[in-house]
C-alpha cells in the first residue's frame, strides 16, 4: 500500500494494521464478476418479459439473490427483489412485502435447477473452468 | 451418488420454461413467520479459501437428483440440497478470489 495513504489512514485511525483491499492491475472487480454472474443468472429462467430486467447471482456463500425491475403501465419505474438463504434446515425465501417461508416441493426444484445451471454457466463462460473439475479449461 | 446430470440432461429450455413464473411470481403462502430463530441458523461462516479441495469437487458431483422430484422431502433430503447449494457458492467464491483484482 502506497505509504502516504497508510500514514494518513492511520493518523485518522490509531490503528497499526490498517489495509485497504489488495489490488490487481488488469483484472475484474469483485463487483464486475458478480455483474457478468448476475447477467447470466438473469438469462437462465427464459425469455425476460419487455421491458423488464432481471439479474440472479449467488451473493455469497448463503445468499442467492433476484432482482427484476421494470415499468409499469404509467412508466414509473418498478423493482422487486428476492433473497435466498441457505439455512442448515432449509433455504429461506424473503421477497418485498411478503411473509418469509421455506421453499420446497416445485418451488425446491426450481431453485435447486437453477443454481446448477448457473454455477455451470457461470464457471464455464465467466471464469473458464470446467465445471465438474474446477480445473481451467485449455484455451482454443 | 451416480453423477448422472450429463445423462438426465433436459434442454436448460425445458428445465428452466417455468422456473421463472414458479420461483418468482408465485404468490407465497405463509408457512413460517419467525425470522429471528432461523437467522440464528444462517450459514455465517465466510471461507477463506485459495483453493478448492476435493469435498468441494465431490460436492457437485453429488446433486441430489433422485430426490428432487418428490414433493414431500426428509431432513436428511433438505440437508443434502442445502449442502449442495453451500458447496456451489464456495465454489463459485473461490473463482471470483482466484479472478478478482481487489480481494
Amino acid at each position: 500500500m502506497d505509504r502516504a495513504i497508510q500514514k494518513t489512514l492511520k493518523l485518522f485511525t490509531g490503528g497499526d494494521a490498517v489495509r485497504l483491499p489488495r489490488r490487481r492491475k488488469g483484472r475484474p472487480t469483485l463487483r464486475q464478476l458478480i455483474q457478468r454472474e448476475s447477467e447470466i443468472g438473469g438469462k437462465l429462467f427464459g425469455p425476460v418479459p419487455r421491458g423488464h430486467h432481471r439479474q440472479f447471482f449467488n451473493l455469497d456463500e448463503s445468499t442467492w439473490v433476484w432482482y427484476e425491475e421494470w415499468q409499469d403501465e404509467k412508466g414509473k419505474k418498478q423493482s422487486s427483489t428476492a433473497r435466498y438463504e441457505l439455512h442448515e434446515n432449509g433455504i429461506l425465501k424473503i421477497q418485498d412485502k411478503t411473509p418469509y417461508y421455506f421453499l420446497d416441493g416445485s418451488e425446491l426444484k426450481n431453485f435447486m435447477t437453477a443454481i446448477r445451471l448457473y454455477y455451470e454457466q457461470v464457471s464455464t463462460e465467466v471464469y473458464n473452468r470446467d465445471p465438474a473439475t474446477g480445473n481451467h479449461l485449455a484455451v482454443s | 451418488m451416480p453423477n448422472n446430470h450429463h445423462t438426465n440432461n433436459k434442454s436448460h429450455v425445458e428445465a428452466t420454461s417455468s422456473i421463472a413464473d414458479n420461483l418468482f411470481y408465485r404468490t407465497p403462502e405463509a408457512r413460517w413467520h419467525s425470522s429471528r430463530a432461523t437467522r440464528k441458523n444462517a450459514l455465517a461462516a465466510k471461507s477463506k479459501n485459495s483453493e478448492l479441495d476435493e469435498a468441494l469437487k465431490n460436492a457437485y458431483k453429488q446433486f441430489p437428483e433422485s430426490t428432487i422430484n418428490r414433493n414431500r422431502i426428509t431432513d436428511d433430503e433438505m440437508r443434502a440440497y442445502v449442502s449442495y447449494a453451500v458447496h456451489t457458492a464456495k465454489l463459485l467464491q473461490t473463482y471470483r478470489s482466484n479472478e478478482a483484482g481487489d480481494t
